[in-house]
């Protein structure tokens, strides 16, 4: 029997053709989508782990501290601690080439026989022509064969580099093939002596980490244990993946984007499966009909649409693998350029990981999408009375009544994710906080048959008034299937919602800052050496900062070090500021404490200012103790105010710039902020400060208009990835509103035909087509509106407050609403053109055949 | 009185590609004239759906030509030819073929609408049609809301409403019971009294084929006309037209 039922699907799939590449082209969409954002996920988490690891090379524990580096001598200490077998120190500088190309040099200890650092320059791959020049001449250089042949380097060439420390010149005397981290980083890698490194760089006896391999016989945990008590407070002794999940925390805010892309994207695929099995069903009534009446039980029916929801489930899901492969190594590239601007974190072009389980969840999702697809007009089509579907074609749709049940339950569950949402502890994590947002947007889903009919009784009398009977029948035919309606209608809002929610996201990330650039960072000038926003390389020094301030018409130059801090085991952003010359400059920069009256205080380093984030997080309150690591012992200071501030997704602290440089034993300066004279010529300044540090260091002098919008640039780039997932929301979308259109098209032969019969003409019906499918996209943009203030807010709330720590105020983004509907509008008049041909171009007497 | 022509067939085949290829008519030449009432009759499968869709130049002649009103379909553009249909052709079906979306008046209105005509001044016109088939009480009713008999005579002034000279008439009693199919055929027969309407129909029902000016019998896709020497007893309308 089942064989038999068999037969049938296959006979089924073979006549329609189109219907079955729609419905498995729906599934390829959603498991491409979902499964690319996996590989790319996986593939980032790999190649930051891979990055940290490889750094590490076989070391087992890491000592670093903040960006500034540590005494050398803690290595003899290192070395006495039980259980060390090797400690090996590192420094790492990076150079930017004449094109701009970067390099990572890492300077390690070439006398020792680098044991832990086999990862990075293997024995067998190393080619050293002349060892003893290469040891004793400081300006040895050995870069991986990779940059050499990318900048035609050989064996004595000078490289010229751009470092912090201005223009270096270096002697190529040795290569080296690329691997583990060294590939890691595209080849862009060098390794010098350390010592030289020091001395090169004025950074004489200090160290950024020590390399740390323990006894055979010894736990590491113990040994760690070990360090940390013999090491000063301040230094952060940890496993090499403990740096590795820091980093990862640190793009955390990219995946819960694209974790949250991956799930519309499933949702969407849901609907569109959906769809197209519905309409699937409703085409077979008669089939169905026919079958029940020899006696085929209802279950059997379910087991054969089910059946055939696997197989098209199961087949879509290896395409849309393929499919999703490809996308990925797209979606890894904006991934990687997103965290590369954002953090300067290592990026890796390198292809796509394949983890077993994404593969898993990928087909997996795909087929039980389509079960759930399937399901409902499964049910229905078993449950059709066998002699109402032989005896009436025309009475076979139950209509979806919108009653006051299904009103209550949807409003009822909008309004339970809402509060869910409001009540709900940043701790109950992310997948939690997403079911809320879910079960909104299921109350939505469930109120779109009522929405439907609302919006034709709206629009039908303006049809009928303005733009004749074709308009009539596409409302019509919309609002008389509500369901089918409502799974396109569905995937448009879902589509729109996370639009309008993620555009709501960026336009108050960026209404936040703009007012933190205009309240704190409000100079005249800003200089700074680097165009990353976050760099962790690149700082004046002292000397050369102290020339802006002696360039004609600078009446006050002040200094800011951008660098960071462990705190409770969080990395959290330290800038150290000229109190004195920030609070003159902004008077208004707290929003907690009086401004006029801590500024002698915090000029002469009595007191901290944190963010809102920071206080959020660690329960800080105005006027509390709080006690910062340094390097050379902890900080202990009262918090004098506390302000908005977007430095750090965790937290930020201000302390005053002397006690810094007591402290951290770091003179360097990221940002100088000048102030003019009242009547000095701008382009004069500029060109003054720009030709006081030439030569020396690279600079970037910014108006305050320019610097806001470079900022502001910044962050559109970074969101990159959201424009790109809007991008594929609204594509989806309007793939889906094809996928429908086509397949009731070959539905709705019979009414098309009628129509040509009684004397319409081709352009009326493929007007009525392209009606119709804008008459969707209408409803899905109000609903989409809705629920995208719905989304925004939640969001807003989940992403932003509970990944970020900010508090962001709400701004709707009413331009980019304003753009995405006539877009939306337009995308749907264009993709219901095929479908509006396909159907002009019926042939007349088939569709009054057809039943 | 030499009548216009009003349909002509001129060596018509049509066949059906496909698997088992099909010629559903064969070589059919008839010509019919202004103001008459035909029948066409003719077991199942036989050609007779497919001659009044080539009529209606709802398909394409395989060979051979259609006139309609002396023009060659062949000849015509989809347009020119959507317009023939419009303003010349009245079509009704054994499935009734109304819009399930739209009302009794709606469906009814539908072929002025479609002429961009006004909608009060289409639902005038079609409230009027719905008089004359006596359904005024049923225009707002969808068609799932009334008979299969009243359907039908809904399809009837849906196929009036435009006032065409040729009215195809496809098994229009095939779905109804005897009583609402009488109701059907008299309504037939005073159109084409009253407005001189042509009428097609195509019909199981011997004696409504007698009440015909003429009755063509289809057989495997081969047509013929039933001489009248057959047709005893030739109805008085008969005698009437033929005079
Ligand atoms: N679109 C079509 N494709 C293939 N064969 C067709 C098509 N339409 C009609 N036929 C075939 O043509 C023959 C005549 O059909 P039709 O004119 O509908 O017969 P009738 O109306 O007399 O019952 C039948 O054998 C039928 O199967
Ligand atoms: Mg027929």
């Amino acid at each position: 029997m089942i064989g038999g039922l068999a037969l049938v699907s296959r006979k089924q799939w073979r006549r329609n053709k189109t219907r079955t590449i729609l419905t498995l082209g729906g599934i390829v969409i959603g498991v491409a989508a979902y499964f690319a954002v996996a590989a790319a996920n996986v593939t980032l988490n790999d190649s930051l782990r891979s990055t940290v690891e490889q750094i590490a090379g076989k070391a087992d524990i890491q000592i670093t501290s903040g960006e500034s580096g540590f005494p050398e001598e803690l290595l003899n200490s290192v070395r006495r601690t039980e259980g060390v077998r090797v400690a090996e120190p590192a420094l790492e500088i990076v150079g930017t080439t004449g094109d701009d190309a970067r390099l990572l040099i890492v300077g390690l200890d070439t006398t020792s026989d680098l044991e832990i650092h086999k990862g990075l320059v293997p024995d067998t791959n190393v080619s050293i022509e002349n060892p003893l020049a290469f040891i004793n001449k400081p300006d040895s250089i050995a870069v991986s064969r990779t940059f050499a042949e990318s900048n035609g380097l050989s064996e004595g060439d000078s490289l010229v580099l751009m470092t912090q420390a201005g223009k270096k010149s270096f002697t190529v005397r040795g290569f080296f093939k690329p691997t583990g981290f060294g590939a890691v980083f595209g080849g862009s890698v060098a390794v010098m002596d350390i010592v030289s490194l020091q001395q090169i760089f004025d950074r004489e006896n200090s160290v950024d980490r020590i390399d740390v391999l323990s006894a055979e016989n010894s736990d590491t945990d113990t040994v760690i244990a070990a360090l940390r008590k013999v090491l000063p407070e301040g230094i952060n002794v940890q496993r090499p993946e403990q740096r590795g999940e820091q980093l990862e925390k640190s793009v955390s805010g990219v995946r819960v984007a694209l974790g949250l892309m991956s799930f519309l994207a499933l949702v969407i695929s849901v609907f569109i499966i959906f769809n197209s099995f519905y309409i699937s069903v409703s085409q077979r009534w008669k089939e169905i009909g026919i079958l029940r009446a020899l006696g085929v039980e209802s279950y059997k029916i379910q087991l054969l649409i089910l059946g055939e929801a696997i197989v098209l489930g199961t087949l879509g899901s290896v395409l849309g693998i393929a499919a999703g492969y490809l996308l990925a190594i797209g979606a890894a590239w904006i991934m990687s350029t997103a965290a590369a601007v954002g953090y300067g974190a290592v990026s890796s072009t390198g292809l796509p990981v394949i983890e077993a389980r994404s593969l898993a969840t990928a087909v997996l999702l795909g087929i039980i999408a389509s079960i759930i697809g399937a399901w409902l007009p499964a049910r229905t089509a078993s449950a059709v009375d066998p002699a109402i579907a032989l005896r009436d074609i025309e009475n076979r749709t139950k209509e979806v009544r919108m009653g006051w049940t299904r009103t209550l339950v949807g409003i009822g569950m909008i309004a339970l994710g809402l509060v869910l949402t409001w009540f709900a502890d940043a701790s109950v994590g992310t997948s939690i906080q997403l079911s809320y947002w879910f079960l909104i947007m299921l109350g939505m889903v469930i109120l779109l048959p009522g929405f439907i009919k609302l919006g034709s009784m709206i629009m039908r009398p303006f049809a009928n008034r303005f733009l004749g009977i074709e308009a009539v029948i596409a409302i019509d035919s919309m609002a008389r299937t509500p369901r089918r309606t409502s799974a396109t209608v569905g995937a448009l809002m879902i589509g729109l919602a996370f639009v309008i929610a993620n555009g709501a996201v960026i336009q108050s990330q960026k209404s936040a800052l703009s007012g933190t650039l205009d309240r704190s960072v409000n100079a005249d000038f800003l200089v700074t050496n680097s165009t990353q926003i976050r760099s962790q390389t690149y700082h004046f020094t002292e000397d050369v900062a102290d020339r802006v301030g002696k360039v004609p018409g600078v009446k006050r130059a002040e200094y800011l070090r951008v660098t960071s801090l462990e705190h409770n085991r969080e990395n959290v952003a330290l800038l150290a500021h000229d109190m004195e010359g920030w609070l003159t400059r902004s008077p208004n920069a707290l929003d907690e404490g009086d401004t006029s009256r801590v500024k002698s205080k915090m000029s002469a380093g009595e007191g901290f200012f944190v963010s809102q984030n920071f206080a959020f997080r660690f329960g800080i309150r105005l006027g509390d103790e709080l006690t910062l690591e340094s390097p050379n012992g902890p900080l202990k200071r009262k918090v004098l105010g506390i302000l908005e501030y977007y430095q750090s997704e965790i937290g930020t602290v201000f302390i005053e710039r002397s006690l810094f440089k007591t402290y951290w034993k770091d003179s360097g300066v990221d940002y100088i902020f000048v102030t003019a004279d009242r009547n000095a010529d701008p382009s004069s300044i500029k060109e003054g400060i720009e030709k006081a540090v030439a030569g020396n260091q690279q600079v970037f002098v910014y108006s305050h208009a320019e610097y806001r919008q470079w900022v502001l640039g910044l962050i559109d780039r970074f969101f990159t990835l959201g424009y790109a997932q809007m991008v594929i929301a609204v594509l989806i979308g309007a793939l889906s509103l094809v996928n429908t259109m086509i397949i009731s098209i070959s539905e709705r032969k019979r009414e098309i035909s009628i129509l040509r019969a009684v004397g319409g003409f081709r352009g009326q019906i493929r007007r009525m087509i392209v009606y119709e499918a804008m008459a969707v996209s209408l409803i899905g943009i109000a609903t989409g509106l809705v629920a995208g203030i719905l989304s925004a807010y939640c969001t807003l709330y989940i992403s932003v407050v509970v990944v970020a720590g900010y508090r962001l105020p709400f701004e709707f983004p009413y331009m980019l609403v304003l753009i995405s509907f006539p877009v939306v509008l337009l995308i749907s008049a264009l993709a219901s053109i095929v479908p509006a041909n396909r159907a002009a171009s019926l042939n007349i007497a088939d569709g009054i055949v057809y039943e | 009185m030499n009548k216009q022509s009003i349909v002509e067939f001129e060596s018509v085949s049509k066949n059906f590609e496909g698997a088992h290829g099909v010629t559903a008519v064969r070589d059919a030449t008839f010509e019919i004239r202004e103001g008459q009432t035909v029948a066409i009759m003719g077991p199942s499968g036989s050609g007779k759906s497919t001659i009044l869709n080539l009529a209606a130049g709802l398909d394409n002649p395989t060979s051979g030509s259609v006139y309609v009103q002396g023009r060659d379909l062949s000849e015509l553009s989809d347009n020119q030819l959507t317009r023939l249909r419009r303003d010349k052709i009245g079509l009704i079906f054994q499935s009734f073929n109304l819009l399930n979306t739209l009302t009794a008046l709606e469906n009814v209105s539908l072929p002025l609408r479609l002429r961009g005509i006004a909608k009060t001044e289409a639902e005038e016109r079609a409230k009027s049609l719905l008089d004359l088939v006596g359904l005024n009480d049923r225009s707002d009713h969808l068609p799932d809301e009334i008979s299969g008999g009243e359907r039908q005579r809904v399809a009837i002034a849906r196929a009036m409403v435009a006032e065409p000279v040729l009215l195809l008439a496809d098994e229009p009693t095939g779905n109804l019971d005897s009583e609402a199919g009488e109701k059907v055929l008299r309504i037939l027969k005073d159109l084409n009294s009253e407005f001189g309407t042509t009428v097609i129909l195509v019909t199981h029902d011997r004696s409504a084929a007698e009440n015909c000016n003429r009755v063509f019998e289809i057989v495997d896709g081969i047509i013929s006309e039933e001489s009248n020497d057959r047709r005893a007893g030739a109805s008085l309308t008969e005698a009437m037209a033929t005079e």
